[in-house]
C-alpha cells in the first residue's frame, strides 16, 4: 500500500497537477481576498461613520406652543430620531460574507405613543450591481474549486487504471486490492490535502498581515475549524469522485458523471431546496402580517366603541378610546409577529433541512456560521435589534418624565443646558450600545449536524467505492 | 457540407451520457424552478394590490404618499435583484423620503442561492456547453480522425462552424422544450395576466440564451482547436468557465469601486437629518416670531394666527423637499457612474453580458429598479409641489381639497422598446463574440498540420 502511495503522490507531483493546482488555488484566494479586503474596508468605514454619527443627528423640537383655556402652556414638539450604529464587521467575513449584508443596512429606532418601530434601509444610494455579482469569498472558492479540484483529482482514480490496463498488471503483480484502493485513495487526497492546506495557509498569512486579531485567541481557533471543515468538504467529493472512478469503466465516462454530479450538488440541489420549503412551509408575506394587525386593531376599536355608543364621537373620546384599547392591541400583535417569526423560522429550518441533501448548503452552513455570519446570528442581532430598541425607549421615556417634571422650562423655545444634557442621555444609548456576538461553543453547536453529515457522506462514498472496486473484474 | 457535419455532431452527442444530463436540466429542474418561482409571483403580486389596496384607504393622503412597485412578469424567469431591492417609495410631506423593501422572502438565499433560469442557463448550461464542445476538435485530434475529416474535401472553416453548430442545436432543442414547457406552467399558474408584450419578451430570453450558449460553444470548440489533447482542453475549458462565470463580474465591481469611491450608506441618512434639522429649527425660530407678533397685534382667537402658522410650515415642508432632493440626486448620480462602471466593465465576460441582458428584458435588474425610483420620485415631488401650492393659495382648504385632481401613480415598469433597447448591447457584444471565436477557431484550426 505505501509503494501504491508514494507512486501516486509522485506521479501527480511529477505531472505538474499538484503545482499547478497549488497556484489556481493560491490565485483564486487572493483574487477572493483582494476583494474583500475592499468590502471589508467599506463596511469598517460605514461602522465607524454610524458610531460618529448617532449622537448628532437627530433632533426634538418645540416648534409651536400655545395656552390652554386653563391658562396653562401647551407644546408641539415634532423631530428626527438618529441612523442607528450598524453591527461591528466581522474580520471572519472574509472567509464567508453569509448574512453581512442583512448587518450593514442603515437602521432607524423610533418610538409614536406606546409603538416601538424599527425601521431597515435598503442599500439603495450603493451600487446595484453588487446585488447581481457578490465579490467572492472563501466559501465560494471552496464550495466551486476546491470541490471541482477534488473530482479532477479522484475521477480517474480506478477507471483510468481501467482503460490503459494497468489495474490488471498491478493485480497480477500481487498487490492486494485493499492496498491498491487505499494506497491509490490516501495518496491521491494526500496530493490534493497538500495543495489545499499550502494555498490555505498562505491565505491565512496574508489575512493575518491585514487583520492581525484573527489569529489569536477565540478567532484562530475558528481560522482553525474552519480549516478542518473545508478538509473535510474536500474529502466527501473527493470520495464522490473515487466513487465514480470505480463505477466507471472509461475515464470520459467518470468525467461527464463528476462533472454533472458537482453541477448537481453545488448548484441544483442547494438552490432547488430552499423553492421547495417554500411550497411545503409557507410564510404569509409582510403586507398580509400587517394587513392582519390592522384587522385586529379595528376590531378592537370596533368592539370598544360598542361598549360604550354614548362616549363617541369626540376627538377626546377618540383619544380615550386608543389609551384603552392599546394594551389588548399591542398583546394581540405581538402574537401575530411571534406567529410569524415561528413560520418564518421553520421555512428557514426546512430549506436548510433539505439542502443538507448537499455537502455544499453543509459547508456554506458552517462556514458561515463560524464566520459569525449564519441565519443565527442574523436572528441574535434582530433579538438584539429589539434589545436596543427597549433601552431607547425607556431612555425616551425618563426624558419625557424630566420634562413634565420641569414643565415651565419644557413650554418654552429651544432646551436648556440640564435638558441637552438629558437629550445625550438618550443618544448614548445607540453609541455605546454594542451587539452581542456568539462565543465559539454556541457557534459550534449549530455546525456539529453538518459536521456529522460530512462525515457520514465520506464514510459512505468511501465504503462504496471500495465494495464497487472489489467486484470489479478483470477479465 | 456544414449541415452534414451540424447533423452528425448532433446525433453523436444525442447518443452520449452528456445528452441526458442536459435532458434532466433542460426538462426537469427548468420547470421546477419556474413553476416554484411562479407561485412567489403570485404571492408578491398579491400583496402589490393589498398594499394598493391599503394605500387606497389613506386617510392622509395630503401628507403622505406610498409608492409601490408591481413584481415584473417575467419575474419567475429571471429574479435579477428583485428579491433585495426598493419595492417601495414612502414620502412624507415634511420629511425626508424613506425607500423599503417589502419581500416575502427569507433571507436563506443569502446563504444558499436560489435556481432561476438565468441561472440554470448561465452557470449550469454554460458548464456543459463548455463540457460538450471541449473536444469538439481535439477528440478528433486525439482519436486520430482528424486526418480523416482533412482528407474529405470539406473546408476546414465548414468543420469548425459545423461542429459549432451541431453542439449548440444539441443544447439548445432540448433547451427550447424546456422552455416551452415553462412557458406553458407559468401562463397556467400565473393566470392570463401576461401581455403580448410579455410573450415577445419571452421569445427574446429564449433567443439571448441562445446567444449566450452559442458564445460559450464557440468558445469550446476555439480551446479545443488550440489544444492537442482532451484533458487539457478540458482543464483549460473549466478554467475559462470559471473565469467568466465566478472571476470576471466580480472584479468589474471592485474596478468600479476602486475608479470611483462611494460614500457608505450612512452617510446620505445623516446629512438627510441634517437638513430636516435645520428646516424644523428654522420653524421653531419662524414660529417664535409669531409668538411675538400675535403678543403685538393682540390677536386671540387661532383663526387669526393660524393661517400665519401654517404658512411657516409650508416654507419648512418646501425648503427640505428641495434640500432632499438636491441631495438625493447628487448621491443617486455618484452611484450610477459606478454603475455604469460597473456594467460597462461586465461586459468582458458573456456571462456578465447575458445575465446584463436578460435582467434588463425581464425588468428585474438595476436599471429597472433605478427607473421606478426615479419615477416615484417624479412623482412624488409634483404631488407634494402641487399640493404646498395649493395651500399657500388657499391656506383653510380642507384634505379633500388639497387632493383632488391630483393624477395617480400607476408604475407599469419600462416600456418593452426601453428594455430592448437596454438589452441590446450586451446581446451585441455577444454576437462579436461569436464572431471573433469563430474567427479565431477557424485559424486555430487552420494551422493544424495533420502530419
Amino acid at each position: 500500500m505505501r509503494n501504491v502511495l508514494l507512486k501516486e503522490l509522485q506521479i501527480n507531483l511529477y505531472s505538474g497537477k499538484m503545482l499547478t493546482t497549488f497556484l489556481l488555488l493560491v490565485t483564486v484566494f487572493l483574487i477572493s481576498l483582494g476583494m474583500m479586503f475592499q468590502e471589508y474596508q467599506q463596511r469598517t468605514e460605514h461602522y465607524n461613520l454610524s458610531i460618529s454619527g448617532a449622537g448628532k443627528d437627530w433632533l426634538i423640537e418645540t416648534v409651536w406652543s400655545w395656552e390652554m383655556p386653563d391658562g396653562g402652556l401647551n407644546s408641539e414638539g415634532i423631530g428626527t430620531f438618529p441612523i442607528g450604529k450598524v453591527k461591528r464587521p466581522q474580520p471572519l467575513s472574509y472567509f464567508a460574507r453569509g448574512v453581512d449584508l442583512e448587518f450593514s443596512r442603515p437602521v432607524e429606532y423610533f418610538t409614536h405613543f406606546d409603538h416601538a418601530k424599527i425601521h431597515v434601509y435598503p442599500n439603495h444610494e450603493q451600487n446595484l450591481f453588487k446585488l447581481v455579482f457578490d465579490p467572492p469569498d472563501l466559501l465560494a472558492a471552496v464550495t466551486i474549486l476546491l470541490s471541482l479540484l477534488a473530482l479532477l483529482f479522484s475521477h480517474g482514480l480506478f477507471s483510468r487504471e481501467k482503460e490503459e490496463g494497468t489495474l490488471k498488471q498491478m493485480l497480477a503483480a500481487g498487490a492486494s486490492r485493499a492496498s491498491i484502493f487505499g494506497g491509490k485513495f490516501i495518496g491521491g487526497f494526500l496530493s490534493l490535502w497538500l495543495c489545499f492546506t499550502g494555498a490555505f495557509l498562505v491565505y491565512a498569512l496574508a489575512l493575518g498581515f491585514i487583520e492581525a486579531q484573527i489569529m489569536s485567541g477565540e478567532p484562530a481557533a475558528r481560522v482553525a475549524s474552519i480549516y478542518a471543515a473545508c478538509t473535510l468538504f474536500a474529502l466527501v467529493f473527493y470520495s464522490l469522485g473515487a466513487l465514480i472512478s470505480a463505477f466507471s469503466k472509461s475515464s470520459s465516462t467518470s468525467t461527464v458523471l463528476s462533472f454533472f454530479l458537482w453541477l448537481l450538488l453545488i448548484f441544483i440541489v442547494p438552490g432547488t431546496s430552499s423553492m421547495f420549503a417554500q411550497q411545503f412551509a409557507p410564510v404569509p408575506s409582510r403586507q398580509e402580517v400587517e394587513r392582519s394587525k390592522l384587522d385586529v386593531f379595528q376590531e378592537v376599536q370596533e368592539e370598544y366603541a360598542a361598549d360604550h355608543p354614548a362616549e363617541r364621537p369626540a376627538y377626546r373620546d377618540g383619544v380615550e378610546m386608543f389609551g384603552a384599547t392599546l394594551e389588548t392591541v399591542n398583546e394581540e400583535h405581538q402574537r401575530i409577529e411571534e406567529e410569524y417569526e415561528r413560520l418564518q423560522q421553520n421555512q428557514i429550518e426546512m430549506t436548510l433541512d433539505l439542502s443538507r441533501a448537499s455537502p455544499a448548503a453543509s459547508v456554506s452552513n458552517i462556514l458561515s456560521s463560524l464566520s459569525l455570519n449564519g441565519l443565527e446570528d442574523l436572528k441574535l442581532y434582530k433579538s438584539e435589534q429589539q434589545n436596543l430598541l427597549q433601552q431607547i425607549r425607556s431612555q425616551l421615556e425618563a426624558y419625557s418624565r424630566y420634562l413634565w417634571a420641569t414643565y415651565p422650562a419644557w413650554a418654552r423655545f429651544g432646551r436648556t443646558a440640564e435638558e441637552q444634557r438629558e437629550l445625550k442621555r438618550v443618544f448614548d444609548v445607540q453609541t455605546q450600545y454594542e451587539y452581542a456576538s456568539m462565543d465559539f461553543d454556541t457557534s459550534m453547536s449549530f455546525v456539529w449536524l453538518d459536521l456529522l453529515l460530512l462525515s457520514i457522506y465520506t464514510l459512505l462514498a468511501v465504503a462504496i467505492s471500495y465494495l464497487l472496486f472489489l467486484r470489479y473484474d478483470p477479465r | 457540407m456544414i449541415r452534414t457535419i451540424a447533423e452528425k455532431e448532433f446525433f453523436l452527442i444525442v447518443k452520449t451520457l452528456r445528452f441526458l444530463v442536459v435532458i434532466l436540466l433542460c426538462l426537469l429542474i427548468l420547470p421546477i424552478s419556474v413553476w416554484t418561482l411562479s407561485s412567489d409571483f403570485n404571492k408578491e403580486r398579491k400583496d402589490y394590490f393589498g398594499r394598493l389596496d391599503v394605500e387606497s384607504r389613506n386617510e392622509r393622503k395630503e401628507s403622505r404618499l406610498n409608492l409601490f412597485r408591481p413584481v415584473p412578469s417575467l419575474y419567475p424567469f429571471v429574479r435579477g435583484i428583485d428579491d433585495e431591492a426598493v419595492n417601495c417609495v414612502s414620502f412624507h410631506f415634511r420629511s425626508w423620503n424613506r425607500q423599503s423593501t417589502e419581500s416575502t422572502q427569507s433571507k436563506t438565499h443569502m446563504i444558499i442561492p436560489t435556481v432561476d433560469m438565468a441561472f440554470l442557463v448561465g452557470i449550469v448550461l454554460s458548464g456543459l456547453a463548455f463540457l460538450l464542445s471541449h473536444d469538439a476538435i481535439s477528440g478528433e485530434k486525439g482519436g486520430r480522425t482528424l486526418s480523416l475529416i482533412s482528407s474529405s474535401p470539406a473546408p476546414r472553416s465548414s468543420v469548425v462552424i459545423g461542429k459549432w453548430i451541431g453542439i449548440s442545436a444539441a443544447l439548445l432543442i432540448p433547451f427550447l422544450l424546456g422552455f416551452c414547457l415553462s412557458v406553458l406552467l407559468f401562463a397556467f399558474f400565473t393566470g392570463a395576466n401576461l401581455a403580448s408584450g410579455d410573450y415577445l419578451a419571452l421569445a427574446l430570453l429564449f433567443l439571448l440564451s441562445a446567444l449566450y450558449i452559442a458564445a460559450i460553444t464557440i468558445i469550446g470548440v476555439a480551446i479545443s482547436a488550440l489544444t492537442q489533447n482532451q484533458s487539457t482542453s478540458l482543464f483549460l475549458c473549466l478554467g475559462i468557465w470559471g473565469l467568466i462565470c465566478f472571476i470576471l463580474p466580480q472584479t468589474a465591481n471592485a474596478a468600479a469601486t476602486g475608479l470611483h469611491p462611494l460614500a457608505p450608506p450612512h452617510e446620505l441618512q445623516r446629512q438627510l437629518r441634517v437638513v430636516e434639522n435645520d428646516g424644523l429649527r428654522r420653524l421653531a425660530e419662524d414660529n417664535m416670531q409669531l409668538i411675538e407678533t400675535r403678543r403685538r397685534n393682540g390677536w386671540t382667537s387661532s383663526r387669526e394666527y393660524d393661517p400665519y402658522r401654517r404658512i411657516n410650515y409650508l416654507n419648512m415642508a418646501g425648503n427640505n423637499r428641495e434640500g432632499f432632493i438636491s441631495l438625493e440626486n447628487q448621491f443617486s448620480r455618484e452611484s450610477r457612474i459606478q454603475e455604469e462602471i460597473s456594467s460597462f466593465a461586465s461586459l468582458l465576460s458573456p456571462y456578465g453580458c447575458f445575465k446584463q441582458a436578460v435582467m434588463s428584458l425581464a425588468g428585474t435588474g438595476p436599471d429597472s429598479h433605478r427607473s421606478f425610483v426615479d419615477e416615484a420620485y417624479r412623482f412624488g415631488e409634483l404631488y407634494f409641489r402641487q399640493i404646498i401650492s395649493t395651500w399657500r393659495e388657499n391656506p383653510a382648504a380642507s384634505s379633500e381639497e388639497l387632493i383632488s385632481g391630483l393624477p395617480q401613480f400607476n408604475y407599469r415598469g419600462n416600456d418593452l422598446n426601453v428594455r430592448i433597447g437596454k438589452a441590446t448591447l450586451p446581446a451585441g457584444v455577444l454576437v462579436l463574440v461569436i464572431i471573433v471565436f469563430i474567427a479565431a477557431a477557424v485559424f486555430a484550426f487552420n494551422r493544424y498540420d495533420v502530419r
